[in-house]
């Protein structure tokens, strides 16, 4: 594992996610034990746009639920925002999730019988922020995500791609330290993930996100800055693309 | 915390699922309506019956020939009470004499029979009771106009009678109470026809269980007590009497065991078959409210299991929400929900459901509870407590039943959860 490969040397922003030697066994001490990460190495810079990529199997959902504290290493360290998540309790870990952490699911996950706008409150609503700043903040990020005029509308009554601006703007209520996207257009036409594939740029050029996508889709990653591609739990790849492209 | 967030949320998924929460709260429903019901109508039995024995007045006794066991325990009932057996006007007058200080009033009472009394057109009926002067201190008859039966007439065996008011309304439309007194009154009763005068008329009170057993159409005739025997042609002396304690006696209770021990010494040694019982007021009060509570009691066991059923329907419904929601919370968690945010959520919707269904129970408790009292003759309305205290059970059942889905679910692993389909 050539460490100085992962890392983009010019850049000077602090590290988002400082990954070292984290592997993750299931079945810890049983017949059938697993290990699905080998030992990884990682690191995102504050404002990168990476990609993580690799076939099923090849420990892609395990990282990301390792990265997005929604699961704990076996083994390694992890210092996510300058926070080192190494025993970190129950709670401690929701409020990491809370406001580092932003998730845009394959699934949107949307509350349902919830309105678009309570459910971009959510977030701020277990962070206990108090109702009137938590509306507007609200309202702000579904402006920002074109859903202004759908703000009243329950999940049922919006489409795929309104679902994930919703969860988008959702993601960002916070003003996470990272927006970890797994495969975010994965259930959506191939025009309508191109506008939410749009969305991500321009957050990241604007508002100048750190955003981790996961995906299977080689030209979605090619989008991206950099290129992490996983296999059998080990980072075989980690492609810089020098001629970013910025999307349309 | 967010707890107007939750109540929200918890109505909110309740509107989404209307019949499924409605059959939830039945038990619910079932269980807090029946309870405020059998305490609605318990109440006011017990108040109307404490209040019909304060009437009476809470400082009476009552003394009454009873059967006499033998020295084997068994009592005869095949004998029947013989003259010899009855309670003399001689016996009242000693006892009077020796209790002087603690007697107020007396009074005795012969049921004469239904009478009927016709002034042309018009018919009015009434029960004839023979009593004597004293009965006006120990009965409740509120006079309107004239004057109670007074010893001389009940000595004099004057043929004149106290009315009520509607037995005049009824014979004498369009006069007054007043203009009533000194009418005579033409009674057929079963042994003939008499006449009598009005000294007197009072007010007829609907109250209590009395008026549904008694209806409202038939009121008392009171008449001198002499008069009733030489109608009946009777045995002479009484088989009950009533006594009212004057204000000296602190313990109307001692004051009954001393009236009996006094009858049994002096009048009833040599009797083998009877004997005479007397019993406070107070204490039949007391066995009468005994009675109430352990009906109530035994009605309450009945809605507490019917709550319990309740509860665990609710606990029922609860777990299959937190199944059916499994991604939802997945979703909440990665969002940042903490356990306990998660556990609270659950809890008050499963508080809210019970909550629900307690204040629908209270609402149709306080219906049946208020119709059936008003059908027994007692209305009531259930108390404050009692309400206060319903939908305060419903509320901890809530919580009881709830904590257990609502914990499960807090202890849902977030990526299982988000998995789940």
């Amino acid at each position: 594992m050539n460490n100085e490969n992962l890392t983009p040397g010019s850049e000077s922003q602090p590290l988002i996610i400082d990954m070292k030697g984290i592997v993750k066994r299931f079945y810890i001490g049983q017949p059938n034990e697993l290990e699905i990460l080998r030992g990884i190495d990682l690191s995102v810079r504050k404002g990168e746009f990476v990609s993580i990529v690799g076939a099923s199997g090849s420990g892609k959902s395990t990282l990301m639920n390792i990265i997005g504290a929604l699961d704990r290493p076996t083994e390694g360290t992890y210092v996510l925002d300058g926070v080192p998540m190494d025993d970190v309790p129950d709670d401690l870990l929701s409020d990491i999730r809370n406001c580092k952490i932003g998730f845009v699911f394959q699934t949107f996950n949307l509350i349902p019988r919830t309105s678009a706008l309570k459910n971009v409150e959510l977030p701020m609503l277990y962070a206990n922020m108090p109702l009137g700043k938590r509306t507007a903040r609200a309202k702000m990020l579904l402006d920002l995500v074109e859903m202004t005029e759908r703000m009243g509308h329950q999940p049922s009554e919006l489409s795929g791609g309104q679902k994930q601006r919703v969860a988008i703007a959702r993601a960002m209520a916070n003003d996470p330290a990272i927006i970890l996207a797994d495969e975010p257009t994965g259930a959506l036409d191939t025009a309508t993930g191109r506008l939410v594939m749009d969305l991500f740029h321009t957050l990241h050029r604007e508002q100048g996100k750190t955003i981790v996508l996961i995906t299977h889709n080689p030209e979605l990653a090619a989008e991206t800055e950099r290129v992490i591609t996983l296999s059998d739990g080990r980072v075989i790849g980690c492609e810089r693309r020098e001629a970013f492209h910025a999307g349309v | 915390m967010q707890v107007f967030e939750n109540i929200f949320l918890a109505i909110n998924g309740l509107r989404a699922n209307k019949m499924r929460a409605l059959l939830t709260m039945l038990g619910i429903i079932i269980g807090i309506s029946s309870v405020i019901t059998i305490v609605t109508v318990g109440d006011s039995m017990t108040n109307s019956v404490t209040q019909l024995f304060n009437d009476m007045g809470a400082n009476s006794i009552q003394i009454r020939l009873a059967d006499k066991a033998d020295e084997y325990g068994n009592i005869n009932s095949s004998r029947e009470w013989e003259e010899s057996d009855y309670i003399t006007d001689d016996m009242i007058m000693q006892y009077q004499e020796s209790f002087d200080s603690e007697i107020e009033a007396w009074a005795i009472s012969t049921y004469v029979g239904s009478g009927q009394a016709m002034n042309g057109h018009n018919r009015a009926q009434g029960d004839v009771i023979g009593t004597n002067a004293g009965a006006i201190k120990i009965q409740n008859v509120p006079l309107v106009a004239g004057h109670f039966l007074n010893d001389r007439e009940v000595s004099g065996a004057k043929y004149v009678a106290v009315l009520s008011d509607r037995f005049v309304e009824k014979l004498f439309p369009n006069v007054s109470y007043q203009k009533a007194l000194g009418r005579e009154v033409k009674l057929r009763l079963a042994q003939g026809t008499y006449t009598f005068t009005v000294v007197g008329v009072y007010r007829y009170e609907v109250s209590g269980i009395m008026s549904s057993m008694t209806g409202d159409t038939t009121t008392n005739i009171f008449i001198p007590q002499p008069v009733a025997q030489q109608i009946t042609d009777g045995d002479e002396g009484y088989y009950s009497m009533q006594v009212k304690a004057s204000e000296e006696v602190t313990d109307t209770k001692l004051f009954a065991e001393q009236t009996a021990q006094y009858f049994n010494r002096r009048f009833y040694r040599s009797n083998k078959y009877v004997a005479i019982q007397a019993e406070s007021m107070d204490s039949m009060i007391g066995q009468m409210t005994g009675m109430m509570d352990t009906m109530k009691l035994a009605i309450s066991v009945i809605a507490a299991i019917s709550l319990l059923v309740g509860g665990i329907g609710v606990m029922n419904i609860m777990l299959v929400s937190v199944t059916e929601r499994t991604r939802e919370i997945g979703t909440r968690k990665a969002l940042g929900a903490k356990n306990s945010a998660i556990r609270i959520q659950f809890i008050v919707e499963s508080m809210i459901i019970c909550l629900i269904g307690g204040v629908i129970g209270v609402l149709l408790g306080t219906t049946l509870g208020r119709l059936g009292s008003v059908l027994l003759g007692a209305p009531g309305w259930p108390s404050p407590l009692v309400v206060t205290v319903a939908v305060g059970f419903s509320m901890a059942i809530g919580i009881f039943f709830g904590y257990y889905p609502a914990n499960k679910a807090s202890k849902l692993d977030p990526i299982e959860a988000l998995r789940y389909e």
